[in-house]
């Protein structure tokens, strides 16, 4: 019973949050506003699923707002400037996330950094991020031209659910087959273990890190189309705030970075205990400053709640 | 006084899943050098973390000189008068010698802040008195192993109040001379009255310094006893619980007709590696003896391209190749068991079956992608062979006891497609059962066709197991052994 509750309490907490919204809101249950938690949940969610691959091999990645934020920019950019062409836009913006990506990877060979300093880099790399999205927009807003088929990433729908989830629902699979059933992903999780027998056993740690990290980018790109194509306009700071909801979703779920238990199905369930909180604390209209601090809350007690399970038995 | 200083009696213990002791009762006089023997997983090292505090004990009475003890931390451990030094150094990395041996205790009764001068005094005069001088400024992070256990030794003599010191294989890592240091100090504090419970598998050791014997196995003592009622044979059977006759396996070996399979020629690194040259042959083991600190693991990392190197050149099936990388090396079919296995070995915090398929996943994809089901007769295959003891092949590495860490490590290596076997130490830490197991996996491998490089600053072992044995000295080659030559005299002749 005892393991039950300890290897699945994200499922656990989950039921227990659906009940919670229920009792706490009339809105909670209707379909109107779980299409909204679905939509919303699946930004920070692409966003976390390519962040898994750097929680997992012990990394971190701050810089992901800011790559959302100039991806964002360059699309809409893009699509302005080639009268409403969907596929430069697309590839200017996956280019970027990757871009980014292999920006913090080469960063990090270059300073032969380990784990601990992926906090410094990332930091420094979302600044330039942020940096490079600003000078491109000259500090306003970007729209394009009116509509274009590009909208359907972010408002169309297939077979009655929204695109956003459906792309969500893609990453998720494609990415859960990486991680699990390819040589890379497997060593993805070996390294957060231990990196220098995985070294000696003849790994290439810093290539690999620098693939997670260009993994991370390339999602945080997929985000930023979803969200320029539901609003249908981008800022320089579009994506700020998404890489820490994206990271308290990939931790909260029980994603460790020592790589002994990962998967997208943790990082789904994080994302969706996630996004019903944060459904709950509006429909209660809870301040925006409580939230964050409460989200902050949360991620200390998922931390907490992960030390716990170190080092038992997986199956 | 009491009769004895330590009883213990009916004490169990158990692990999910495993029994680690069931049941087991020793007696520890004063000034006694009591010895405990046993195969892997008998049971050693957890009877020595339930007197240290770092295990409760699930049943049973401990009484420390005639008195009943709960001793539920290593705080405790210590204010009794027990101290212990771990087979996995215990020490912080990026302190200086002289705060680890003083760790948490830094200021004393009456003093308000740290006085850094009596601190390094001291920690100096410890090392003095046990006849191992190293600078106490120094961060233990650049000792080496030898030296780092000589820090442990001395930071468990300086509890004033000890009676009993714990010490789990001390020796692993010492050279002659350093185990003669050991040897001295140990009988020293027999003379002041301590008494010394030493783990070692190292049965010539046991011998020559313990009193009194206790051997484990699966939990249970098999047997108590006075040191002069065993011998080197009768002391095996209560062991592994069946007789072994050879202690090193026969092999025929004709290497003089055989192939080159490797060959390092003018391998250079400035002020550590000079000049070094030599072959091996498929169907060899080459020896590599020399002292600690002569350059022997330089040189093979620097063969795997684990370091740097400043020239020289490598050939393998008389081509020369490229290797300036681990990645490299194991392409061209070259393995190395590193001797530190808990920091290059395995990756503990995951499961043995991830370890194990670790060095070769191609052995575990079907269609290109990893197959749960291959890895797991791929692992579960490994386990067998090596006899890895374990109760699931998911268990994590590191509650693995040291030996079958060890095995675990080999059988990732044995699962690859390499041709050249580079062994760093490949027996260190484990007991006679497992070491005549690992013995006969090297002639196996070399009868296949391999080549096997074997390090070992155990004498018997790298003389009566290669074929040739190559001398270091500070750096370079300075002899080679064959047939007869092959003696302890000669070694020390070359090695010096």
């Amino acid at each position: 019973m005892k393991s039950f509750i300890k290897n699945n309490i994200s499922i656990i907490v989950f039921m227990f949050l659906l009940v919670l919204g229920t009792l706490l809101s009339d809105n909670f249950l209707t379909s109107k506003n779980l299409l909204n938690v679905f939509r919303q949940a699946s930004i920070i969610g692409i966003i976390a699923a390519g962040f898994t691959f750097v929680r997992v091999s012990g990394g971190m990645d701050l810089s992901l707002g800011s790559t959302v934020s100039l991806c964002a920019v360059l699309a809409m950019g893009t699509l302005r400037d080639t009268g409403n062409q969907v596929f430069p836009a697309i590839i200017v913006a996956l280019l970027a996330g990757a871009g980014m990506g292999l920006l913090n990877g080469l960063l990090l060979k270059f300073i032969r950094g380990d784990v601990s300093d992926t906090y410094l880099i990332t930091l420094g790399t979302a600044l330039i991020g942020s940096g490079l999205a600003y000078t491109y927009s000259g500090g306003y807003n970007i729209y394009p031209k009116g509509e274009s088929a590009y909208r359907i990433f972010g408002i169309g729908s297939v077979a009655g659910f929204p695109m956003p989830a459906v792309i969500l629902i893609l990453v998720l699979l494609i990415l859960q087959f990486v991680l699990k059933k390819t040589t890379f992903g497997r060593k993805v999780q070996m390294i957060g273990g231990n990196r220098e027998a995985c070294y000696m056993t003849g790994i290439n740690v810093h290539n690999i890190r620098t693939y997670t990290f260009m993994i991370a980018g390339i999602c945080a790109a997929i985000a930023a189309i979803v969200l320029t194509a539901r609003t249908n306009a981008a800022a320089p700071t579009s994506g700020t705030g998404y890489e820490f909801d994206a990271i308290i979703a990939t931790i909260v779920g029980g994603n460790t970075a020592d790589g002994l238990r990962s998967g997208m199905i943790l990082t789904l369930a994080g994302i969706l205990i996630f996004s019903v909180i944060t459904n709950i604390m509006n429909l209660m209209n809870v301040d925006t400053v409580l939230q964050t601090i409460l989200k902050g809350i949360i991620l200390a007690l998922a931390l907490w709640a992960n030390k716990l399970r170190e080092g038992e038995v997986v199956h | 006084m009491t009769e004895y200083l330590l009883e213990v009696r009916n004490v169990t213990k158990s692990f999910p899943g495993v029994k680690a002791l069931k049941g087991v009762s020793i007696q520890i006089r004063h000034g006694e050098i009591h010895a405990f023997v046993g195969e892997n997983g008998a049971g050693k090292s957890t009877l020595m973390k339930i007197l240290n505090g770092n295990y409760k004990k699930d049943d049973g009475v401990i009484l420390f000189n005639g008195k009943e003890v709960d001793i539920t931390n290593p705080v405790q451990a210590r204010e009794l008068g027990i101290s212990i030094i771990f087979q996995e150094l215990n020490l912080a990395s990026l302190l200086t010698v002289a705060e680890n041996i003083f760790l948490g205790r830094m200021i004393r009764p009456g003093e308000k802040t740290v006085n850094w001068k009596r601190i390094y005094r001291e920690a100096g005069e410890l090392l003095n008195k046990i006849g191992y001088y190293i600078d106490p400024h120094r961060i233990v992070s650049t000792l080496s192993i030898a030296e780092k256990q000589m820090v442990e030794i001395a930071k468990a003599l300086s509890f004033e109040n000890t009676k009993l010191i714990l010490m789990d294989e001390p020796s692993a890592t010492l050279t002659n001379k350093e185990l003669e240091t050991l040897f001295t100090i140990i009988r020293d504090l027999k003379k002041k009255g301590v008494s010394v419970i030493y783990i070692s598998h190292k049965l010539e050791e046991i011998f020559t310094l313990c009193d009194w014997v206790t051997v484990l196995r699966d939990g249970e003592i098999t047997g108590s006893k006075p040191v002069f009622e065993y011998d080197e044979n009768t002391i095996i059977a209560p062991m592994v619980g069946r007789e072994i006759t050879n202690v090193f396996p026969k092999r025929e070996s004709d290497t003089l007709k055989s192939d080159e399979l490797l060959r390092v020629t003018n391998l250079n690194r400035k002020g550590v590696l000079n000049n070094i040259s030599f072959t091996l042959h498929k169907g060899e083991v080459l020896g590599i003896a020399g002292l600690v600190g002569a350059g022997r693991t330089e040189m093979s990392r620097a063969i795997f391209g684990a370091d740097y190197r400043d020239g020289g050149d490598i050939y393998i099936a008389g081509k020369k190749v490229k290797i300036e990388s681990p990645e490299e090396a194991i392409r061209q079919g070259v393995a190395y068991l590193s001797e530190d296995r808990k920091r290059e070995g395995l990756v503990g915090i995951n499961t043995i079956k991830k370890n194990l398929t670790l060095a070769n996943l191609n052995s575990v994809l079907k269609f290109g992608l990893i197959s749960g089901k291959r890895e797991v007769i791929v692992s579960q295959n490994i386990i067998d062979k090596l006899a890895i003891k374990t109760p699931s092949a998911n268990q994590i590495a590191f509650n693995l006891s040291g030996g079958n860490q060890q095995k675990t490590v080999v059988g990732k290596w044995l699962n690859t497609e390499a041709k050249i076997f580079i062994f760093d130490e490949p027996t260190r830490g484990i007991d006679v059962g497992a070491k005549y197991e690992i013995y006969v996996l090297i002639n196996k491998l070399v009868k296949e066709g391999n080549g096997v490089i074997m390090i070992s600053s155990e004498l018997p072992e790298v003389l009566n197991m290669s074929d040739r044995v190559l001398i270091m000295n500070r750096g370079s080659i300075s002899g080679e052994l064959t047939g007869q030559d092959r003696t302890a005299e000669n070694f020390i002749k070359y090695a010096l």
